[in-house]
C-alpha cells in the first residue's frame, strides 16, 4: 500500500485543541499522543501519517501561512488580527463568543484632556480597521491580558475584546458598546497545501463536516 | 565600522555567486524555451509614470509600488511588473507590429508584498506575453510555455491550476449582486470562505437560493470534472461561454501531453484587475504562495491606444529557486577550475598557463603572489578543482592536504 501523504496540522492549545481532537477522534484519528504531550512538541497519528504541532494560538495563521503546517484550528479573531491569505475551510461550531467594544456607557464622548480615543485591545490590527472604516480616529493601547483593566483604570475609554459570558465586564461596571463580529474556531489551509495535497485535505474536510452535521450544533458550510 | 553601512533597504535582497550562477542556469533555460517558440525578448525601463500603472480599472494602488519622483516632479515608479510595459511597448513603439506579437522578458519586479509573508519586494521573473491571438489555442500554448518552465527546472511536486476571471465575475453578476456585495463576496471566495459568504449574503438579505450557489464557489477545484459541477450552477451566456473555453483549452493541453500537471480552481481571483478571461496560478510544494502566474488581459492594451487580444505569464524565477531548495537542491558556490598562484616574477609564466586553459574552455584565475597555504586552503574550502604554483623553482601542482 501506497504510505498516505502526511498531514501537519497546528492547533491552538487550549481548549479549541481539546475540542478538535473530540472531532478527529470520531473519525478515527488517533489524537492519544497529541493530548498528553509532556515536553514533545511534534505528536504523531502515525497510522494515519498526521502530525500535530501545539502552539500558542497567535502563531496558528504564521505556521499555516507559511506552509509548515498544512491545516490549522484556530479563532476567528485570532484570524482577523493576523489578516494573512489562507483559506478559511470550516466553521467548526466550537469556541463561540464574540469580539466586542465595551466601556462604559456614559463615557462615549473624549473630553478635551483626551482628545483622541483611546482603545486599550490585544487586537490591535483588527481595531485600527475597525475605526478607521467609521473615520475615527484613535490612540491604541495594546494590552496583553486583563483588557477590562483599561477603561476601569482610566488607562483608555473603551476596550475591544472578545466577550464569552460577560461575567468580567458586568463585575466590574463595563457594557458591551457594539458587536464587532461572532467567532468561532474555524479550520484553515494552506493555499498551497490545498492543491498539493487535495485528496488527503478534501478527506479530511469531507469527513469533519460529517461528523459537525451530525449535531454538536456545528455549522455546515 | 558602522554596522549600518552594511544594510541594504527592506525588501532588496543580494544575488550571491552560487545563487547567481543556479538563476542563470535556471534563465537560460527559460530564454531558450521562449525563443525556441518564437518570443522575443524585450527589456523595460526600471521605472515607469505612476499614471501608466495606477489608470482604473486596471491600476495598482499606491501602497503597492515604490515610488520616487522625476527631475520636474511627476511621480515615478519601480515596474511592479512586465506586462504593462510589455503592453505598452506593443501598443506604442511596435505599434506597426504584425500579430501575433510574442514577446518575452527575464527581468525583475519591485512593488510591496502587502499581504503575502514575502519580504521579496523585488522579484526576479520569467515571462511571456502572447499579444494579437484571441482563444484556447494562444491559451494553451502559454499555459504549455509555463509547464515546460517548471518542468525543466527540475521541481517535483507542482501543479497549474487554472481559473477564469469571466466565469467568476459572470457568476456574481448572475447571483445579481451590487458592486460592493460582489466586491465583499470576491474576498470571501478568495480565502475560499464559504461560512462567511452565508454570513454576509445572510446579512445583506440576499435570497437563499443564490446565496446556496455562491456558497459553491469556494469548493469548485479539483480536476476537470469540476466543470460539468460548474455549468449546472449557471445559466448565464458568460459563464457557459467561459467554461466552454477552459474545456478547450484542457483538451489542448491534454493533446500536448500537459494535462497532468494541470488542475481547475474557479474560486481563482487574481490580484491583477486587468484579468478578462483564463487565469491561471503555479503551486509549489515548499513554496508557501504561488510560484507563477497569469491569465488572459483582452482589455489592458486598449488604453495604450491599441486594442488587441493578450495572454501571459510570469514566473517568480527566486520563488521557484527556494522552493527548489526546500526540495533538497543544493545550489553550490561556482567554483574555478583552475587557481594559479605565482611569485610576481614568474608572472609571465603563469599567465601563458592560464590562457592555455582558458583557449582549452577551462576557467583559471590568478592569485599574484606565491602563498601556497593560502592556494591549499582554498583547494580543501572546494573553491578550485586544481592550483598550480609558479615560483623561481619552476611550477608545481599542489593538493589539499599539507601542514596547517
Amino acid at each position: 500500500m501506497m504510505e498516505k501523504t502526511m498531514l501537519t496540522l497546528a492547533l491552538a492549545k487550549g481548549r479549541l485543541a481539546e475540542q478538535t481532537f473530540d472531532l478527529l477522534e470520531r473519525m478515527d484519528i488517533d489524537c492519544v499522543e497529541a493530548r498528553s504531550p509532556g515536553r514533545q512538541l511534534v505528536l504523531w497519528d502515525r497510522a494515519q501519517n498526521i502530525r500535530f504541532i501545539l502552539v500558542k494560538p497567535s502563531d496558528v495563521p504564521t505556521y499555516v501561512d507559511h506552509g509548515v503546517a498544512d491545516l490549522g484550528v484556530v479563532g476567528k479573531d485570532t484570524l482577523m488580527e493576523a489578516g494573512r491569505p489562507l483559506y478559511e475551510m470550516l466553521d467548526l461550531g466550537f469556541g463561540r463568543c464574540r469580539l466586542c467594544v465595551a466601556g462604559f456607557p456614559e463615557n462615549q464622548t473624549a473630553s478635551v484632556e483626551h482628545a483622541t480615543f483611546r482603545v486599550a485591545t490585544k487586537y490591535p490590527a483588527i481595531a485600527r480597521r475597525w475605526w478607521r472604516a467609521q473615520g475615527t480616529p484613535i490612540e491604541i493601547i495594546e494590552l496583553h491580558g486583563s483588557v477590562e483593566l483599561g477603561p476601569v483604570i482610566g488607562l483608555s475609554d473603551v476596550i475591544l475584546d472578545i466577550v464569552e459570558s460577560g461575567s468580567t465586564l458586568k463585575a466590574n461596571g463595563l457594557q458591551v458598546l457594539e458587536t464587532v463580529c461572532d467567532v468561532s474556531a474555524r479550520l484553515v489551509c494552506n493555499r498551497v497545501s490545498l492543491k498539493t495535497k487535495r485528496e488527503r485535505i478534501r478527506w479530511l474536510i469531507d469527513g469533519l463536516e460529517a461528523q459537525l452535521g451530525k449535531g454538536e450544533g456545528g455549522n455546515k458550510t | 565600522m558602522s554596522l549600518k553601512k552594511l544594510q541594504i533597504p527592506t525588501g532588496m535582497q543580494d544575488t550571491l555567486p552560487g545563487e547567481c550562477e543556479a538563476r542563470n542556469t535556471l534563465e537560460a533555460g527559460f530564454r531558450s524555451l521562449f525563443r525556441a517558440y518564437g518570443y522575443h525578448e524585450i527589456r523595460t525601463p526600471i521605472l515607469e509614470y505612476y499614471d501608466t500603472l495606477s489608470e482604473k480599472p486596471y491600476g495598482y494602488r499606491p501602497e503597492h509600488v515604490w515610488k520616487t519622483f522625476d527631475g520636474s516632479g511627476r511621480i515615478l515608479t519601480l515596474r511592479p511588473d512586465s506586462t504593462i510595459p510589455a503592453a505598452r511597448i506593443a501598443a506604442g513603439p511596435m505599434r506597426d507590429a504584425e500579430y501575433p506579437i510574442r514577446l518575452c522578458y527575464l527581468q525583475s519586479a519591485t512593488a510591496y508584498q502587502m499581504d503575502t509573508l514575502s519580504m521579496l519586494c523585488e522579484q526576479p521573473q520569467a515571462g511571456v506575453e502572447l499579444m494579437g491571438e484571441d482563444g484556447s489555442l494562444a491559451d494553451a500554448e502559454v499555459i504549455e510555455l509555463a509547464v515546460k518552465c517548471l518542468r525543466g527546472s527540475g521541481l517535483k511536486n507542482w501543479q497549474i491550476e487554472l481559473g477564469q476571471a469571466a466565469f467568476f465575475t459572470g457568476f456574481l453578476r448572475e447571483a445579481g449582486l451590487t458592486d460592493a456585495q460582489a466586491h465583499e463576496v470576491r474576498q470571501l471566495v478568495e480565502r475560499k470562505d464559504s461560512f462567511g459568504i452565508q454570513m454576509y449574503l445572510q446579512q445583506e438579505s440576499v435570497p437563499e437560493d443564490v446565496t446556496g450557489r455562491l456558497m459553491r464557489l469556494p469548493r469548485l477545484y479539483g480536476d476537470a470534472s469540476i466543470l460539468d459541477e460548474a455549468e449546472a450552477l449557471t445559466k448565464a451566456p458568460e459563464c457557459r461561454a467561459a467554461l466552454a473555453g477552459l474545456r478547450e483549452v484542457i483538451a489542448n493541453l491534454r493533446a500536448m501531453g500537459c494535462d497532468a500537471d494541470v488542475t481547475v480552481d474557479l474560486g481563482m481571483a487574481q490580484e491583477a484587475g486587468y484579468y478578462s478571461g483564463i487565469i491561471f496560478r503555479g503551486h509549489a510544494a515548499g513554496a508557501g504562495q504561488p510560484i507563477l502566474s497569469g491569465g488572459r488581459y483582452d482589455g489592458l492594451t486598449e488604453r495604450f491606444g491599441r486594442k488587441m487580444p493578450a495572454v501571459g505569464f510570469a514566473l517568480m524565477t527566486k520563488l521557484l529557486m527556494i522552493a527548489l531548495e526546500r526540495q533538497g537542491v543544493r545550489f553550490e558556490a561556482p567554483r574555478t577550475d583552475v587557481l594559479i598562484g605565482c611569485d610576481p616574477a614568474c608572472a609571465g609564466d603563469a599567465l601563458r598557463e592560464a590562457a592555455k586553459l582558458r583557449a582549452e574552455g577551462r576557467s583559471a584565475a590568478l592569485v599574484y603572489h606565491a602563498d601556497e597555504e593560502l592556494l591549499r586552503r582554498r583547494l580543501r574550502a572546494g573553491d578550485a578543482g586544481r592550483a598550480l604554483l609558479f615560483t623561481s623553482d619552476g611550477v608545481r601542482e599542489l593538493s589539499g592536504e599539507g601542514d596547517e
